[in-house]
């Protein structure tokens, strides 16, 4: 059973997102889509979830990896990217994994802030499953985070060994390197994950050893430092394949496969 | 002109999104945005989607993708970096009749691109930014301007920093020439002008992001005279950093390079 990648474009009105479907199977047991982490996150932990998706193809899931519009090889500039719209596009990229994968069960996994765009698709999709990786459950929190990461990387000596560059009005409405739509501050800093009745499939949580799980009765999977510590970092690094494979292992043994 | 971008797949589990002019151009030119390190197509905050929509709507087809290990490409390849590359040069040519091609980028990317622009005579222009350069009298000059711009806290940092290096191991303290796919020192100079002598183009920037290049002098110091070629544009940009984090540095760059191609490479 040998996977193989299959990239597309998925047509949302005017945007056009750049998907790629892995899978092992003319049928998989499972469709499974991720919605990406946002802003350098996405950038930082790209591998990562690629390598993971190939990890659950090898299982027999059909793994569908989009981009958002106005991030990764998707239409539209970088300030196109809001959670309006990254909702609908994860709700596109849905229906096409539907297409792909027939009448199978299907599970989205949220990735950090992409678990707001996640949790929105939970409360209106039919799915067996939810699966986040490192949830961000509080958007005010992550924004005021996200700032103070953005401060420290603009003042970084490392960075800017000759001092920091001059104030440019280009810089002004960005957040850790991104140019930003008027309103997504605003959209992040009001969401707010909570354990709530309209949230039927089932939840497993993936995360850090000492990160307390905030949903009732959701199921748990301890992310090893290695594959975590990247939420703290901007620089590129390696995510070994052998503890992927131990993640997709895991995750498809919640699942009972 | 606008850009239109369709997907390319140059092999199993490798593929690549192809930037065009659109109505489309008349030209047998494609630049190639090759991986900066490990982080796949998009670029460093999306930089190469930006440059290869700019050049396309300049009127210059423009190709990025993920090499194998990268990215998308999920299958490690037996080939090298640079046969692989080359691969990616053939599938082009014979699926949009590209003949010259402008390769390069940041890091690894200009490194791979000065071993491919060696190999390929197809490859007419390169693109290095922070690429290879020599450390020397220069750098250590620039290392002491570095220093005096130092604040005294700046200093007490510095100075804890290297006490607790002084244990670690010899892949912490591994010099540039140890980590990256440079020539052998000394070849760079004959290697340049192999390069001169073919009329190849080079766009050749420097960030003070690295920790080797601290003077623009270093250039010069490293390659000799021939870098003073008309066929060579040099820059050096020390309030940037290495993955041009600032947007209006991202913005400075896009519009350098797209000038660069249209000055280099309009026919």
């Amino acid at each position: 059973m040998t996977p193989h990648l299959q990239p597309f474009w998925i047509e949302r009105g005017d945007a056009r997102l750049l998907a790629a479907y892995d899978c092992a199977l003319e049928a998989p047991h499972t469709g499974v889509l991720m919605c990406a982490p946002l802003l350098h996150e996405y950038v930082r932990s790209y591998r990562l979830f690629a390598v993971l998706g190939r990890a659950l193809a090898k299982r027999g899931y059909g793994v569908l990896r989009f981009d958002y519009q106005g991030c990764g090889d998707s239409s539209g500039d970088d300030d196109a990217f809001s959670l309006t719209s990254a909702k609908a596009d994860a709700a596109a990229a849905l229906e096409a994994l539907r297409e792909r994968a027939g009448a199978v069960p299907l599970i989205v996994l949220g990735i950090r802030g992409g678990s707001f765009v996640a949790w929105s698709l939970a409360a209106t999709a039919a799915l067996e499953a939810l699966w986040l990786w490192q949830p961000i459950t509080d958007g005010a929190s992550y924004v005021t985070e996200l700032r103070r990461h953005d401060h420290a990387e603009r003042n970084s000596r490392l960075r800017y060994q000759f001092g920091t560059p001059a104030a440019d009005a280009a810089d002004a409405n960005t957040l850790m390197g991104f140019p930003l739509a008027a309103n997504l501050l605003d959209e992040l800093t009001a969401e707010r994950i909570e354990s709530r009745s309209d949230i039927s499939p089932r939840i497993t949580v993936a995360d850090a050893e000492d990160r307390q799980v905030s949903f009732a009765e959701a199921r748990r999977i301890v992310v090893p430092s290695a594959l975590g510590s990247w939420v703290e970092e901007v620089e590129m690094g390696h995510f070994p394949p052998p503890l992927i494979e131990r993640m997709a292992a895991a995750f498809a043994e919640e699942q009972g496969r | 002109m606008s850009a239109a971008e369709e997907i390319v797949t140059l092999q199993d589990d490798v593929f690549g999104i192809l930037s065009q002019p659109q109505p489309a151009a008349d030209s047998d030119l494609c630049i190639i945005l090759l991986n900066a390190g490990f982080i796949h197509r998009s670029g460093p905050f999306r930089l190469h989607v930006r440059l290869a929509r700019a050049l396309a709507a300049s009127g210059v087809a423009a190709f990025r993708y993920d090499a194998p290990g990268v990215g998308d490409a999920l299958t490690r390849s037996s080939e090298t970096q640079l046969q692989a590359t080359r691969a990616s040069l053939d599938a082009l040519s014979a699926q949009f009749g590209y003949r010259r091609f402008v390769v390069g980028g940041i890091c690894s990317a200009a490194d791979l691109g000065w071993l491919l622009a060696l190999a390929d005579p197809r490859v007419v222009g390169l693109i290095s930014i922070d690429g290879l350069a020599r450390q020397g009298f220069w750098y250590s000059f620039g290392r002491m301007r570095r220093g005096l711009q130092k604040s005294p806290r700046e200093w007490l940092t510095a100075i804890r920093l290297r006490l607790a290096r002084s244990g670690a191991s010899a892949a912490a303290t591994a010099s540039p020439e140890d980590l990256r796919d440079w020539p052998v020192r000394g070849s760079e100079r004959e290697q340049l002008h192999r390069l001169v002598e073919r009329k190849l183009e080079w766009f050749v920037l420097f960030t003070a992001g690295t920790s080797y290049f601290l003077h623009a002098r270093q250039w010069l110091a490293t390659f000799g005279r021939e870098a003073r070629s008309t066929l060579v544009e040099f820059r050096f940009w020390p309030r940037c950093d290495h993955t041009f984090f600032a947007e209006s540095d991202r913005r400075k760059l896009i519009d350098a390079i797209v000038a660069w191609v249209g000055a280099r490479f309009r026919h």
